[in-house]
């Protein structure tokens, strides 16, 4: 009796063993991911002067970018040997002006970087300021004009 | 003992007496008074959230350029939702085109006014799925005269995903 008994009990607990799942502890990842967004303020116009030397400021005036990239900004047209030409009204006449990331330093490179944003910081990281070489004095009467498109994209850092 | 019943009966009575005039000041406005304290102000309405406030004058010689880094259309289909937008503190036209890396143009707007909004845009042509890198979206600015003349611009990178 005993022994049927002792059997009995190791045989259910070997059919229970048997039919019981297993509870492993699992583990779900809950995702979401923020696409990059920003707002880059440009100067609408750069107003130059003759003989003397004018600045001008990159801006951001909202940014949500993640931590490992960055905004980059860099001047695309407008610009040939770091100098940003200016056409008379005449469409003849030109006139040019050195663009510098330093107050009469050396002129950028096409395509170099003159501002750069991170995370939600709106104040530059790198540049954010362009200084524009004084004019010539001996520039005929009228309005002389240029534009200058700036390249913005999201980098990594 | 007759004595200290007294004294004791007369601390309370004065004490009764101090309360009573306490309370009697403090209620005697609301009381005997006919002004209400205040009117309705006839100004107010339902709340409906936050409106706009004055943050100052609007900044003039600059442009914002609102940006991002991925889009996503659907594949062969011209017509496509987006979000573009030329910002109301701007004082200036956009005008904006999109291209491939390859330069080919996908879009362009009309002129923009300040505050405006494209939310929906018809495509040169439908897109085959995949990622397509280094795509533009060109921003053209110009004066809002007559002349329209021509300003500073700038193009923003993304990446476009195209999928079924």
């Amino acid at each position: 009796m005993k022994k049927m008994i002792s059997s009995g009990l190791t045989f259910m607990m070997l059919l229970s063993t048997v039919v019981t799942p297993i509870c492993a502890a699992e583990t779900t990842d809950v995702i979401y991911t923020q696409g990059n967004n920003y707002t880059i303020s440009i100067p609408k116009t750069v107003n130059l002067k003759q003989g003397e030397e004018v600045n001008t400021q990159i801006q951001a005036t909202q940014m949500n970018v993640s931590p490992t990239e960055k905004v980059q900004v860099s001047v695309n047209s407008g610009l040939t040997n770091g100098q940003v030409t200016l056409t008379h009204d005449n469409g003849t006449d030109q006139t040019t002006s050195k663009v510098s990331l330093t107050s009469n330093g050396t002129a950028i490179n096409n395509n170099s970087v003159v501002a750069s944003f991170e995370s939600q910081d709106l104040n530059a990281k790198e540049g954010g300021t362009l200084y524009f070489a004084g004019l010539a004095n001996n520039l005929k009467a009228g309005t002389w004009k240029g534009q200058m498109t700036f390249d913005i994209k999201v980098v990594n850092k | 003992m007759k004595k200290t019943k007294k004294v004791i009966l007369s601390i309370v009575i004065v004490f009764i007496l101090l309360g009573g005039g306490v309370f009697v000041g403090m209620n005697w406005s609301h009381w005997f008074s006919n002004q209400t304290i205040s009117n309705v102000d006839k100004n107010a309405q339902d709340y409906k959230g936050n409106k706009e406030t004055y943050t100052g004058k609007k900044n003039t010689d600059t442009i914002d350029i609102p940006g991002f880094d991925k889009l996503t259309f659907k594949a062969g289909t011209k017509k496509q939702k987006v979000n573009f937008y030329n910002p109301k503190q701007n004082t200036c036209y956009f005008r904006l085109s999109m291209c491939l890396q390859d330069g080919t143009k996908l879009w362009q707007s009309q002129l923009i006014k300040p505050g405006k909004a494209i939310y929906e845009i018809t495509l040169n042509k439908g897109l085959k799925t995949g990622e397509y890198q280094n795509c533009l979206l060109k921003y053209e600015c110009f004066q809002l005269n007559d002349e329209q003349t021509p300003l500073n611009g700038s193009q923003i990178n993304f990446n476009l995903s195209v999928l079924e």
